[in-house]
């Protein structure tokens, strides 16, 4: 179910309804996770046995690692549950890939040998639920946090609808404590969430859909190396698109949530006005990041063991990173170059003279500049179809070789270049902040003026509605 | 709290202005509430062929801009209606695949020309029916009909409105878009206004199209042609052996575009030959009394103002004829 679709709005409306009625508390959890459950049984009604499946069966791994006293034991549950989630992941999400250059290789061997591909469909959301159990399951192992009161509470974390298919990727300590209490209406965290939930439908089906997408897909789609300006056009715009896509759909999941009374961690804090790599994985998807940065980069050893173990764990973490958002070589590049930016910087860091120049202000732009240049180029290779489209576009860049002139500088594109600015500029200027913050300092004029801006656009505006980006991964 | 109500009073307030100010001037301007068609929408009618007393309509946009669904209700109170042609399409690859399908038992009426009985036709639907099989879902269509019930009441949702349009519009023109002459219904049938165009000018289009196209490609001589019934005729057959019927109808062209046909695709030879073979009912606009006497602005489709009068005529005769289960 799709956050900008006529059936959504109804769905949230019965929701809330029933959330706000005089029901006790756990009639209304269990309708939540009843309603959890359609909402994911939309997009195709057999997968919800999967995602009932991995909710039961790290219920009782928790379970089992939390009853266990012997280390060995409780290792032993961890275990089960680390191969049944990545198992799982890997069956759905990489098997097709593995398979594909399993046959390349062997072709390249010599052998006349092929395994065909089982064509095995990708569960919506695989990545966000599996990373969110394994959170709660290493959790209890870390003795982080105790086991859920109950089954009800535990599987509402796991299928809670507004986060469930994109995220935000929710830990338990901060959503289990919320299913305690009943939630009561407030006018203010009701209309708060509303206005996070039309922002980011803004974001998507007015900036993303109708303003960047239709230039990106033409400089992408067009299998050729573009002119230079299409090429740096293309490429600046699909930064946009995934931006205002990815952070217009987390907040229209943490304004959801918020309707219902219930809190979720931000995605997204300005990305555009990272100063450094490590600046920006604090600024992007920052529920990943972290995710990444406590489950993977710190049990590898984090920055505890010298200079080389500190690079080689950045460059793991980044790569699976990078493999997480799908089966493709152009996803494990991106995740590569990443890991590359983040070792540049660390030993870049280590040069005093540049160390010194850094801290001026007037640097802080440039910076933030370069950073933003380098994001925008390894988003190139994220969104190509394949590394020779990625190639293409990188060729046009730097206007070698022949290539085609796609795009016309004309006034949409001039406008589209000034959506961008002023997204660029809005996020400098509230580097520091964050939206609910800056709404509820607002006063009752600029918030209804940019509210009523962003509904009217919504409502008229006819771009393709396109499936948020990241429900692919 | 209050600070709260006094936002959404004003939200309340402006988007009201502003839109109702919006439609006002789209309007004026002659702009329709129109439905845009698309698979999932599609998808909707297609889940509703299945009750005992139904009428099916499959064909191109003859079918779409001719025959008025209302009026078909009137002659027939107690049948579902369903219209799944597509614009620019050919419609047997849908016959086929309704064929297929042992739940249906209605009524098909199929509006072709000759021509769309080429096998290397039969695919032009495929990417609805495809999408009907494999990937629609109860939601999605269910989410497609109630936008399209939304476009179908709300001017300011025309598709054709885009941001992106307009501003290239007034930017090259230095003027708001013009509305378009046709507007999509909630039941996917087309209403054309032709006093909004050039219509002979479109008519002389279609017939330099459908003449290059047919100097290019020539027509299948009639020996060949009729090799394509087959798989035509077993789809028949299916349906009839489930207490179906399947109607095939030649609606009108006109002028330019009818000597063509005739030229390279002569009644005679192909439609009658055809339907001889077939063992169903067919009709020709021509065999009809008064079918062939409205007008056709681009000689190939009605004008909105005869498609009551029209489907009046077509359906009647259906009646009459006692051609529906």
């Amino acid at each position: 179910m799709l956050f900008n679709s006529v059936t959504f709005l109804i769905f949230l409306l019965i929701v809330s309804t029933i959330q706000y009625s005089r029901l006790n508390w756990k009639s209304k959890k269990t309708s939540l996770l009843i309603g959890s459950y359609i909402f994911y049984a939309a997009w195709n009604p057999p997968f919800i046995i999967l995602l009932f499946l991995s909710t039961l069966m790290d219920w009782i791994f928790a379970k089992k690692i939390y009853s266990s006293t012997k280390p060995k034991q409780r290792k032993k549950w961890l275990v089960f549950s680390l191969v049944f989630n990545l198992g799982l992941l890997s069956i759905f999400k990489y098997s097709g890939f593995i398979l594909e250059n399993f046959n390349a290789l062997i072709s390249v061997l010599g052998f006349q040998l092929k395994f065909s591909d089982p064509g095995i469909i990708l569960p919506m959301g695989i990545s966000f639920y599996t990373f969110q159990t394994l959170s709660y399951t290493i959790d209890v192992y870390s003795k982080k946090i105790k086991t859920a009161d109950s089954f009800l509470d535990y599987a509402l974390f796991v299928s809670f609808f507004p986060q469930l298919v994109a995220g935000p990727i929710v830990r338990a300590i901060d959503f289990l404590p919320q299913l305690k209490k009943t939630k009561t209406f407030s006018v203010d965290t009701f209309s708060l969430g509303i206005s996070l939930f039309i922002i980011g439908l803004f974001l998507k089906t007015v900036l993303a859909d109708a303003f960047f997408a239709p230039i990106v897909d033409k400089v992408f789609d067009a299998n050729i190396s573009p002119d230079m300006l299409s090429a740096w056009v293309g490429g600046w715009f699909f930064y946009g698109q995934i931006f205002c896509d990815f952070s217009g759909y987390s907040l229209c999941a943490i304004g959801t949530a918020l309707s219902l009374g219930f809190y979720l961690p931000l995605n997204f804090k300005s990305p555009f006005a990272a100063i450094g790599f490590t600046d920006f994985w604090r600024r992007w998807h920052i529920t990943l990041s972290s995710w990444l940065r406590d489950y993977l980069y710190i049990p590898l050893g984090g920055n505890k063991f010298g200079k080389f173990i500190t690079l080689r764990n950045l460059f793991i973490t980044m790569f699976l990173g990078g493999l997480w958002h799908g089966a493709a070589w152009t996803f494990i590049i991106w995740g590569v170059l990443h890991g590359f930016y983040l070792i540049l910087e660390r030993l870049l860091k280590k040069i005093s003279v540049l160390k010194t120049l850094a801290q001026f202000k007037i640097m802080r732009p440039l910076l933030m500049l370069t950073t933003m240049l380098f994001v925008m180029l390894a988003f190139i290779v994220f969104r190509a179809e394949n590394v020779n489209q990625a190639l293409d576009i990188y060729t046009g860049l730097l206007n070698l070789g022949s290539t085609k002139e796609i795009l016309v500088w004309n006034l949409w594109i001039q406008l589209t270049v000034t959506a961008f600015i002023l997204l660029t500029l809005i996020q400098w200027f509230y580097k520091h902040d964050n939206l609910p913050n800056v709404i509820n300092r607002m006063s009752i004029i600029p918030k209804s003026l940019i509210l009523s801006f962003c509904l009217i656009m919504i409502i008229t505006s006819s771009g393709n509605s396109d499936a948020f980006i990241y429900f692919q991964f | 709290m209050t600070h709260w109500l006094k936002v959404w009073a004003l939200v309340l307030s402006i988007c009201s202005v502003i839109l109702i100010s919006y439609g006002i001037f789209l309007d004026k301007k002659g702009f329709s509430a129109t439905v845009e068609t698309n698979k999932d929408l599609w998808s909707w009618y297609r889940s509703k062929i299945y009750q005992k007393k139904v009428i099916v309509l499959l064909g191109a946009s003859r079918s779409l801009l001719g025959i008025n669904i209302a009026t078909i209700k009137t002659l027939f109170p107690n049948y579902e209606v369903v219209q799944l042609s597509l614009s620019g399409k050919y419609p047997i690859g849908t016959l086929l695949e309704i064929a297929d399908d042992p739940n249906f038992h209605g009524n098909l009426i199929i509006s072709i020309k000759a021509e769309a009985l080429n096998e290397a036709f039969f695919t032009m639907q495929e990417d609805y029916y495809s999408y009907y099989e494999n990937h629609s879902t109860f939601y999605k269509s269910l989410n497609a009909y109630l936008t399209a019930y939304l476009q179908s009441k709300f001017v300011i949702l025309n598709t054709s409105l885009g941001l992106q349009n307009i501003v290239e519009n007034i930017s090259k023109k230095h003027a708001f878009i013009d509305p378009k002459f046709i507007i999509g219904n909630l039941d996917l049938s087309i209403s054309a206004d032709f006093s909004k165009i050039n219509a002979s000018k479109r008519a002389d289009r279609y017939a330099d199209l459908s003449k290059n196209y047919l100097v290019e490609n020539g027509a299948t001589p009639p020996g060949d042609w009729i090799k394509n019934f087959g798989p035509i005729q077993k789809a028949i057959n299916k349906i009839k052996a489930r207490n179906g019927r399947v109607i095939f109808v030649r609606l009108p062209t006109d002028d330019a575009l009818w000597d063509i046909d005739e030229q390279y695709f002569s009644r005679r030879l192909y439609w009658d030959k055809f339907m001889s073979l077939l063992n169903t009912d067919s009709i020709h606009f021509k065999d009809v009394a008064g079918l062939d006497k409205f007008d056709l602005p681009d000689d190939s489709h009605l004008d909105q103002k005869d498609s009551v009068a029209f489907t009046t005529i077509f359906f009647q005769y259906i009646k009459d004829k006692k051609l529906l289960k």
